[in-house]
């Protein structure tokens, strides 16, 4: 410990000095001046991010240490790692070109991306640069030129969201004509599909709230969700309230049941039940219960009839009536490697008690995806508890602490995306018309005038040249790593803005350095559903080196296109804070909030909301089982629908009209010539791929690598010990990565954390060996379905061994060469 | 839940203030002459008498057509307006079979207002749905109706690209059915800080561009 406290603080010493050389690049224009206090000097000053409320300590304008706020019930380690990320050795410093870019024009030896070959420039060439290339490329290749659907965790904070600031700046100064994505990497196929199920997304809606279940749930279902880990960040800024919730259920002593590969945090947390389940193998397990609860007549047929659409249709599939197999436990025992008597077990446990099924997003990042929630919910409609207190089922109650009850709040708008001004019709026909499904980004680049099914639609890829990346990291959420990286070298310029050196920045041709969230005053929620504070989030330190703000940066990129003024609206940083909150505070009279105006607001920190009793009652679908025709579901009969004729219509091939079992492209005990499994979970230690680069990876990291676990049984078949470097490979790849031998993962299942930075041993080679263990060199790059087009990064087989050959360096965890 | 008009934070007039001059000079003949009177730009109460003695009897919901009986008398014009109802779901009146664009909500009494015209079964859904005329009395000098739906649809976009792209990306209207976008507005609705009507207007200007946008068009057409 010692050591590594050392260490960060001589890094920190080291910094210093460059903060006060930043503090000569800030002497540059900038619009956005901090117009309050901030610790400047030394003192303490709270903020907020996806890992909760904190307070910092400054120290001569150095940020020493961290602390959360009392109001966390549930503070997450992950904290000192946000502190670290401000200092961390891969902070990106200057404005940076790729040298090959540089000298031979957009489009030159693409192949050098990712060789850390850059060349410092100032800030005036690289913002010229920037602006001048998207308007080449506007001009040349027409509104499909530039994609600017950028897509990832930016970080908190509702005026310098990274995201809507590209988009307002290209809706200004390019009229609005880029390439945007829709869905996302974490439920693509849950959002597409639930709405034809349930008629809305489900995957980003408040549950039953959990003093409800802890009050009326008798046996608590974690299907594929590890909450204890996963509730530590939000979207905005993480509450932490599901944590006492959970401690009061643990309390009660009820039944929880986790079914999941791996021994999870959750299943520690609980002493659960656990079901090692073989993975990918969900839908036939829930068929399995479903058909056992048929054949048992524990089926709630009332519920079906009045509540339900075509589960007549599904019946005979079930029974084997339409396809001659039989879904029975026994025929679900065989895929899924759980015992036909557990399921027969389950069946009767879930129906004879108030059952809630909380599933996670892993069952649907994958192969056919779009049937793991649609099942989840037909078991649920078979039990008949949805609408009950404390039954049904639930798709979110890992994510942001869903299910923790909403406070009375003010609610904040933010940053525009300046579409307004882009005429409605041409964007309903252009703009529109150029959304990808976030996901096939890469078949996108393969693909030009390609066409692709989704959702019962046909879209025509455009002919992208630009890509412009803020707020995300590419690199390290999509899959297939190396046929990305071919596919990235199509395009003739990358943009990308961050404050490290992710692999995302390093494949980069005009990398632009980019401040934390803890370098910019700022405003935020607490709680993505409890909603229970609004926290100022408070310049900590002066920017490090040259970072600026991306309010900065894209108001004077729009300045080159011509409409600075339209981006900015003549506002300073402040202003905009203010604004966002003045324009809520008439809510305050309307419902009864006792808020003070923004300027006391911004000197108390934070404003704590009320929880009024009425919402620690709320039960999700109460309203529709008390009255299905007048509170109807948005689906076309105003029901659950077991059967779809929207997506019948659809006729795709590997999306069926009801729920099915399909098997994947590959599995484990299916196809594919890969022995083991690979889990890419969630690490306990960062967020997807941030806080990678920090103090935190000495937490994890064995032997400098990301961690591969894997279970006794195959680590000794192939000779391998606690600690070991081992090689995982595939026909998609190969990464280098630390052993840890544990029966937390099934035997012929190995899990290593998706979100590891990507570091090939030669940079920008195509099937280079990864010497730091991103896992999604490995996984497939297909989509869940011609439905969702979601991602499949939890379908995936591999093999590994001990590595003995030279070990190569770790090098992405520092800037390159000349960063 | 209180009504939200007083949230009304933008440095807009309330609808009404502007729109209840724009429909006095939209139609200045129209005082005597039947016919489509305008949309609703906001809820507006119906009665099921002239005068405010009896109560309300019901909604009609953002957008819905009305279409004018007579003569305004007393400040209380008689009106109707058509739509469908789903077989034991009468209390809404929606825009076409199956596609739930709500134009009134009516309380327990108000189904003895509707008159029924033809049923026709739906195979896909295995719903019935039944031509409904709703008629009854609105205040005319208090409520606010919009000449046409361009008007309302201007200031939904205005607040649909400001409000719904803060968050996450721009949806695409048409990517969704116009069920769909009520249960999504459900929940992503308050999640703008708007008030009620408002979040109300997003929806409808919503569905009225979905995937269903032709269907609803036409609707508009037979009523």
């Amino acid at each position: 410990m010692s050591d590594h406290k050392k260490m960060t603080m001589t890094r920190r010493g080291v910094l210093r000095g460059a903060t006060a050389f930043g503090a000569l690049a800030a002497l540059a224009p900038s619009l956005l001046r901090p117009g309050a206090a901030h610790a400047q000097g030394s003192g303490s000053v709270m903020s907020g991010s996806h890992w909760g409320v904190f307070t910092a300590n400054v120290e001569d304008g150095t940020w020493t240490s961290v602390s959360p706020w009392a109001g966390d019930p549930h503070p997450s380690h992950q904290l000192e790692g946000v502190m670290d990320s401000v200092y961390s050795p891969s902070r990106i410093k200057y404005p940076m070109v790729r040298k090959a870019w540089l000298e031979g024009g957009p489009g030159a030896s693409p192949e050098t991306r990712g060789a850390d070959d850059f060349v410092r420039v100032s800030w005036d060439e690289a913002l010229d640069l920037v602006a001048g290339e998207l308007k080449r490329v506007s001009e040349t290749y027409g509104p499909g030129g530039v994609f600017g659907g950028s897509y990832g965790w930016k970080s908190s904070g509702k005026l310098h969201n990274c995201q809507s600031l590209l988009r307002r700046m290209l809706n200004l100064g390019l009229e609005g004509m880029f390439v945007n994505s829709s869905g996302d990497y974490s439920t693509g196929a849950s959002q597409v599909i639930m709405p034809h199920v349930m008629g809305t997304l489900e995957v980003y809606e408040q549950q039953t709230v959990l003093p409800v279940v802890v009050e009326s749930t008798d046996v608590l279902v974690f299907w594929g969700a590890d909450p204890i880990k996963t509730n530590q960040i939000g979207w905005t800024v993480a509450d932490h309230d599901n944590y006492p919730y959970f401690e009061a259920f643990k309390a009660t002593g009820k039944k929880v049941i986790v079914i999941d590969p791996v021994r999870t945090e959750t299943v520690e947390f609980f002493g659960a039940d656990h079901i090692q389940i073989r993975p990918h193998t969900d839908v036939a397990m829930m068929l399995g219960i479903a058909h056992a609860l048929y054949s048992e007549g524990l089926h709630d047929q009332d519920f079906l009839d009045n509540y339900t659409s075509g589960f007549d249709r599904f019946l005979p599939y079930l029974t084997g009536e339409s396809d001659g197999v039989a879904k029975t436990p026994e025929w679900a025992a065989e895929i899924c490697g759980v015992p036909a008597e557990t399921m027969v077990e389950l069946a009767k446990l879930f129906a004879s008690n108030r059952t809630m099924l909380g599933s996670g997003w892993s069952v649907q990042r994958q192969h056919h995806g779009e049937q793991t929630h649609w099942m989840l919910v037909t078991l649920a409609s078979m039990l008949g508890q949805i609408g009950l207190p404390g039954g049904g089922f639930g798709l979110s109650y890992h994510y942001a602490n869903g299910g923790a009850p909403s406070h009375n709040a003010l609610t904040l708008g933010g940053m525009p995306d300046g579409g307004a001004a882009v005429e409605g019709a041409a964007w309903m026909a252009e703009g529109g018309a150029f959304s990808i499904p976030v996901s096939r980004v890469v078949e996108m680049l393969e693909n030009p005038g390609g066409t692709l099914d989704f959702n019962g639609t046909q879209t025509t890829f455009p002919e992208v040249k630009m890509a412009y990346w803020v707020g995300g990291n590419p690199f390290a959420h999509h899959q297939d790593r190396n046929r990305m990286i071919k596919a990235w070298q199509t395009l003739e310029t990358v943009v990308v803005h961050d404050f490290q050196w992710t692999a995302t920045a390093r494949f980069a041709d005009i990398v632009l350095p980019a401040t934390t969230a803890y370098e910019r005053n700022d405003i935020e929620n607490v709680g993505d559903y409890s909603s229970k504070a609004l926290v100022a989030m408070k310049k900590v330190v002066d920017p490090v080196f040259e970072a600026r703000n991306d309010y900065d940066i894209f108001a004077d990129v729009a300045e080159r296109l011509g409409a600075g003024d339209a981006f900015t609206e003549g506002k300073s940083e402040m202003d905009w804070l203010r604004g966002f909150y003045e324009d809520a505070l008439p809510q305050a009279a309307t419902f009864g909030i006792d808020a003070p105006d923004f300027d006391g607001f911004w000197e108390a920190g934070i404003l704590e909301f009320d929880l009024p009793e009425e919402n620690k009652q709320f039960v999700r679908y109460a309203d529709f089982r008390d009255d299905p025709l007048l509170e109807p579901l948005g689906t076309p009969t105003g029901l659950i629908e077991i059967y779809s004729r929207n997506i019948e219509r659809m006729g795709y091939d590997d999306c069926p009209p009801h729920p099915m079992w399909i098997e994947p492209i590959e599995r484990l005990g299916g196809a594919g010539s890969y022995p083991l499994h690979v889990n890419t979970a969630h690490s306990q230690s960062r967020l997807h791929s941030q806080l990678n680069g920090t103090v935190l990876r000495e937490g994890y990291a064995v032997a400098g690598r990301e961690p591969c676990l894997i279970n006794p049984a195959d680590a000794e078949a192939r000779g391998i010990a606690d600690g070991d470097v081992v090689r995982v490979f595939n026909d998609r790849g190969q990464v280098l990565a630390g052993a840890v031998v544990t029966d937390a993962v099934r035997p012929n299942v190995i899990q290593i954390w998706e979100g590891g930075w990507y570091d090939p041993a030669e940079g920008g080679v195509v099937g280079a060996l990864d010497a730091y263990g991103d896992v999604n060199v490995l996984t497939p790059d297909i989509a869940t379905s011609k439905l969702a087009n979601g991602n499949s990064g939890h379908t995936c087989l591999a093999d590994v061994e001990k590595f003995t050959g030279d070990l190569p360096e770790v090098k992405v965890f520092t800037a390159p060469t000349n960063g | 839940m209180p009504k939200r008009e007083g949230a009304l934070r933008c440095p807009l007039l309330p609808m009404r203030a502007i729109l209840g001059p724009l429909l006095l000079l939209a139609f200045p003949g129209f005082a005597d002459a039947p016919g489509r009177l305008g949309f609703a730009a906001d809820t507006v109460d119906i009665h099921a008498t002239s005068g405010a003695q009896s109560g309300p009897i019901g909604k009609l919901l953002t957008a819905s057509p009305v279409t004018a009986l007579g003569p305004v008398e007393d400040g209380w014009r008689p009106v109707a307006v058509a739509g469908w109802t789903l077989v034991g779901a009468e209390r809404a009146l929606q825009a076409a079979p199956g596609i739930r664009v709500t134009r009134a909500a009516l309380g327990p009494d108000g189904v003895g207002a509707l008159s029924f015209g033809a049923s026709r079964d739906d195979p896909e859904t295995g719903q019935t749905w039944t031509r409904a005329r709703l008629t009854g009395w609105i205040a005319v000098d208090t409520v606010a109706l919009s000449p046409d739906l361009d008007t309302l649809w201007r200031r939904a976009e205005a607040l649909f690209a400001t409000r719904c792209t803060t968050c996450h990306v721009r949806r695409v209207p048409a990517h969704y059915t116009a069920n769909q976008w009520t249960s999504h507005l459900k929940v992503m609705g308050p999640r703008t800080g708007l008030p009620r009507a408002d979040q109300a207007l997003i929806r409808v200007f919503l569905q009225y561009h979905s995937a269903d946008a032709a269907a609803l068009a036409a609707a508009l057409t037979e009523d």
